[in-house]
């Protein structure tokens, strides 16, 4: 608080002393947005007032405000989450206050940030700090970053702070971050290679997390730990006419920690892709390896928090409400994945294109375990085991376990001027054990069939009726031990709708159901019927919906938050100025 | 420009080196616990075991704090009121009021002085039942009672061997989870424990040189202050069996007659004592 | 500590005063698809006015958005002069997809790459799709967020009304 006070001081110091001039060359900004649920019971998924536990009302918001000067830029973020047990948020983001703020000045040959920052040195393999409203998620450094470009380029960029832990304070107990990141871009900074076909960027960045202490005590054994660990990552991004090609590889060393189960391994990452477009067809193929590359800025965090690198997960997003139920989160301590995606649009006035053309999309992902070889501790052999060097593991070679396939194919195509199709299919295999953590739980292999129609009334009316099915492994008979009974609320055939109708740019208005009719427990055969109703003007939305969510996951970038089924009405209000 | 940018290569080049710890094996600092083959339980071991729980009162105490002994006779009522439902611990750890100085014995262990500061414990007679929160002697009685009768969560055996030649102690401890226990540090604690040690105590009437100190707290067996974890699970499920071997040689000072072996199941994010069991080594 | 902060604060709104503030466009790097850098400061279109939308791969709404678009768009150059820079928000998942899928979509806009929502958070996007009009000055116009069927229309009417 009393930073923000010498913040607005200096403000209204600098508007006296300046004056009129400077209103005029000066400028604030800002946006906000509050969701406000409330939550009622609901036997019929399991909503009692005991899980509700008197909290009925929800409530988050942000409100940002930025001001901006010439080459100054200053701005800060408050925050408020009144979360309850049933939004499915960690329970240390509940609270309120201003949790960011910063001030930047930046004349494009040096820029100085003081403050909260958010960067990202290449892919953000070694390091990436950003925020996400909808998981709560906020891993900013606070501290100084100082960004240099000696000539046209060439960036240089060092910074050094301590993370966000939710609203803990900053003089508490956890790592020091530092950085440094250089970038060169040869067909800019070369002047013979500026027109080149052969377009390449370079880069190199290394970290380094500081945490006190030699030694701690884990699981009742003394154990030496190191107070520095650095990780070090190159990359390369090339590109020549129709084809790309953008490599990074990453490296930490010995980081035990409570995520990696106290193993003294080094880490590895390699992240790659190949790829070919032309107008009308883009072609990509990745591939990825990761090798016990959790790197947090506490050895202790145990949540999606304090991460300080980013591993991105390859596979396709989907955003169809029943195949997003199964989301895939990367797993920081091993796996290895391809993702190969072909887009390609039939052109306008040709056979299979027709009159408008038609959009064809496939993509194949597949995530594996890495292989694990044991190693010898305490005259025996082993794998993983606490204060060990872990395993060992062929660079090359992909483990037996799958964690997560996808392949799916998508038509869209725009039949004539006023009805438009949408038609996709999905085959999916989901580790459940694996991805969230339920040991003997039953892997998916399910198929979903999804289908999109959408007709326009007239320019601005349009009427959109979405149709979903999801065929899973589980059979409505199958006989489910008792035990295991909380691994199978979402599991079994899946049926869902949703029709809308939009009149733009400003109102909308939706009723839609999911029906897990072939769920094998009886009592989990539920109707998740929802509506909503929404009104946007320019920058300003506000959308109204009640009835019941399901179980799931909300996943934003590898990040993963799971989210109660809870049954209730949602206002959802967002502007910016 | 160019100095400056000769500055920053020198600077990622120094914080590149300075910010790695390479560290080498063993990363293990703690003492090495031999490994010993199980002691089988027998059929009586199990048959005994009537469900309930069995409580621990530690009792932090000293040779010379006059009010020791007062407190120690309350805890000596209970287990005669409770049986073998409760286990007493006295641990002595390390102020003035344990100084051996002047022919007083020395019952000082590291690890009570640990459990001492934990605890946060400044006078004596203090006591704690099964770790939850210290408190004085005259609210033992009523903190015990509470909890005698519970069902227990833990079925703990403590099954001991002694070779009389060798000195050498075999230990093997059974834990089986009669409940689900949600916590992702649960953890053994064996604690070596000797009874009835004639020495010099002070008391309200001046020194006693043949006083009998009782359940004398001699250190952890493995060195593990705080215990050894088994799982890191969320849960502990009804039904996980545990056991935990170790032996070692006693000490030519400690009698081998009065000696046991006392072994306690812990949440040790709340440090509390879920089930506590004892065994004589002869 | 606090004092340096300070020093260092006024230091820089200092320094900000002397420079100039002709638009309303941060001063912010981005690369393009080329992996070029792109200081959005300095984006233009000759003093014609343009469209910035914000977009990812992951947004259906947004993917509709650019479909209806592509489908204008020829004849909105034609008749206004308008440009459309698309700012893909996606994070380094897609960074290496983004290329090929909006070419196999076959959308012409200029793509910016706003890998760590540097540009997004500058501008105040809470949610994309979200869509910016800028005159030929770089001063935003208008602003829309969310996009429904038909939505592009609402857009070229607010074109249409400061293109000369």
């Amino acid at each position: 608080m009393k930073r923000i006070f010498i913040l607005v001081t200096f403000v209204l110091g600098v508007t006296t002393v300046y004056g009129q001039d400077f209103f005029n060359k000066s400028k604030v900004t800002g946006s906000f947005q509050i969701d406000g649920n409330y939550y009622w019971e609901d036997e019929g998924i399991g909503i009692t007032a005991d899980k509700i536990n008197g909290e009925k009302f929800g409530a988050y918001g942000f409100g940002k405000m930025q001001y901006q000067l010439g080459n100054f830029t200053a701005g800060m973020r408050f925050e408020a989450y009144q979360n309850t047990p049933m939004s499915g948020f960690d329970a240390r983001i509940k609270g309120m206050g201003v949790a960011n703020y910063f001030a930047t000045y930046d004349n494009g040959t040096i820029g100085i940030t003081v403050g909260d920052i958010y960067d990202q040195f290449g892919n953000g393999l070694i390091f990436r700090t950003y925020e996400e409203w909808t998981l709560g998620f906020d891993n900013s450094l606070r501290g100084i970053r100082a960004v240099y470009r000696p000539t046209e380029g060439v960036t240089l960029k060092g910074l050094y702070g301590k993370q966000r832990y939710y609203w803990a304070s900053y003089t508490e107990e956890r790592g020091y971050v530092r950085g440094i990141d250089g970038e060169w871009d040869l067909n800019q900074s070369i002047s013979a290679w500026n027109n080149a076909k052969l377009k390449a960027t370079l880069g190199a960045s290394f970290v380094s997390k500081y945490e006190k202490g030699d030694n701690m005590e884990i699981y009742g054994m003394t154990y030496k730990v190191p107070e520095n660990v650095g990780a070090y990552a190159g990359r390369v991004n090339l590109g020549y006419g129709r084809f790309g090609f953008s490599a990074e590889y990453a490296h930490k060393i010995n980081d035990p920690s409570y995520f990696n189960n106290w193993i003294y391994r080094d880490g590895e990452e390699l992240l790659a892709s190949l790829s070919y477009s032309q107008k009308g067809l883009g072609i990509v193929l990745q591939a990825k390896r990761v090798d016990n590359m959790s790197f947090k800025s506490m050895r202790t965090a145990s949540q999606n928090d304090l991460d300080i690198g980013f591993i991105p997960p390859l596979n396709y997003t989907h955003t169809h409400s029943l195949p997003s139920m199964f989301s895939y989160a990367t797993q920081p301590n091993g796996e290895m994945g391809i993702q190969f995606q072909i887009n390609y649009t039939i052109p306008k006035k040709t056979a299979l294109g027709g009159k408008y053309g038609t959009k064809l999309a496939f993509n194949y992902s597949q995530v594996n375990d890495i292989k694990r070889d044991s190693i010898m501790a305490n005259g025996e052999p082993t794998i993983n085991l606490i204060g060990t060097k872990g395993y060992t593991s062929p660079f090359f070679a992909i483990g037996d376990k799958m964690f997560y396939r996808d392949f799916n194919f998508e038509i869209e195509k725009k039949i004539s001027k006023d009805w438009h199709l949408t038609l996709m299919y999905i085959n999916l295999y989901y580790d459940m054990e694996t991805i969230e953590g339920h040991p003997g739980a039953e892997a998916v292999e399910a198929h979903f069939a999804f289908g999109e129609v959408i007709y326009k009334v007239n320019k601005k009316h349009s009427v959109r009726l979405e149709l979903q099915h999801m065929w899973d492994n589980v059979s409505q008979d199958q006989e489910i031990d008792p035990v295991y009974e909380e691994y199978y609320v979402k599991r079994g055939n899946w049926f869902a709708f949703l029709l809308e109708y939009t009149i733009a740019p400003k109102w909308f208005i939706s009723v839609a159901d999911k029906y897990n009719y072939g769920n094998p427990i009886a009592e989990n055969r539920d109707h998740y019927i929802t509506g909503s109703f929404g009104y946007i003007k320019d920058q300003t939305r506000i959308a109204i919906s009640g009835g019941r969510q399901s179980q799931g996951l909300v996943c934003v970038g590898g990040v993963c938050r799971e989210v109660p089924a809870s049954s209730g009405v949602a206002l959802t209000i967002t502007t910016s100025f | 420009m160019k100095r400056l940018s000769l500055i920053i290569t020198a600077a990622a080049v120094i914080l590149a080196m300075a910010s790695c710890d390479k560290l080498d094996e063993p990363y293990n600092l703690s003492p090495v616990v031999e490994k010993s083959d199980t002691i089988p339980l027998e059929a009586a071991d199990t048959l005994n075991f009537d469900g309930k729980l069995v409580v621990l009162l530690e009792d932090y105490t000293g040779v010379k704090c006059p009010n020791c002994p007062a407190a120690a006779e309350i805890a000596a009522q209970l287990q005669e009121q409770y049986g073998e439902h409760l286990l007493v611990l006295g641990v002595h750890p390390m102020s003035a009021l344990q100084n051996p100085a002047g022919g007083f014995p020395d019952f000082r262990t590291e690890d009570g002085d640990d459990w001492n500061d934990y605890f946060n414990i400044s006078a004596y007679p203090t006591g704690t039942v099964n770790r939850m929160g210290a408190i004085g002697p005259a609210e033992w009685t009523a903190a015990v009672g509470e909890l005698i009768g519970q069902n227990a969560p833990v079925r703990l055996i403590v099954k001991t061997a002694y070779d009389n030649s060798t000195r050498e102690v075999r230990v093997s401890v059974h834990a089986r989870f009669l409940q689900d226990v949600e916590s992702d540090d649960v953890r053994i604690i064996v604690c070596m424990m000797e009874d009835n040690i004639i020495g010099k105590q002070l008391t309200p009437d001046g020194v006693i040189n043949e006083y009998t100190h009782r359940h004398v707290f001699r250190g952890t067996a493995d060195g593990l202050t705080w215990g050894k974890l088994f799982t890191v699970a969320h849960v502990v499920t009804a039904g996980t069996n545990v056991v935990n071997n170790m032996k070692f040689t006693l000490d030519n000072e400690y009698e081998a007659d009065e000696f046991y072996i006392m072994a306690m199941v812990t949440d040790n994010n709340t440090r509390e004592v879920l089930m506590a069991a004892e065994n004589k080594i002869k | 500590m606090k004092k340096l902060l300070a020093t260092l604060l006024f230091g820089m709104m200092f320094f900000g005063l002397s420079a100039q503030n002709k638009s309303d466009l941060p001063n912010i790097t981005l690369k393009n698809l080329d992996g070029e850098s792109v200081n959005i400061a300095e984006l233009n279109n000759d003093g014609n006015p343009f469209v910035m939308t914000f977009w990812a791969t992951w947004c259906g709404p947004c993917v509709k958005e650019h479909n209806a678009l592509t489908e204008v768009y020829d004849e909105w150059v034609e008749e206004t002069g308008v440009k459309i820079f698309a700012v893909s928000i996606d994070d380094a998942r897609s960074t290496a997809k983004i290329k090929p899928f909006v070419d196999g979509k076959g959308w012409p806009f200029e793509i910016l790459l706003d890998v760590n929502s540097e540009l997004k958070r500058a501008m105040n996007v809470s949610n994309p799709p979200h869509t910016f009009l800028f005159d030929g000055d770089g001063k935003i116009v208008w602003q829309h967020t969310g996009y429904l069927d038909g939505g592009e229309e609402d857009l070229y009417q607010e074109i249409l009304k400061i293109s000369k």
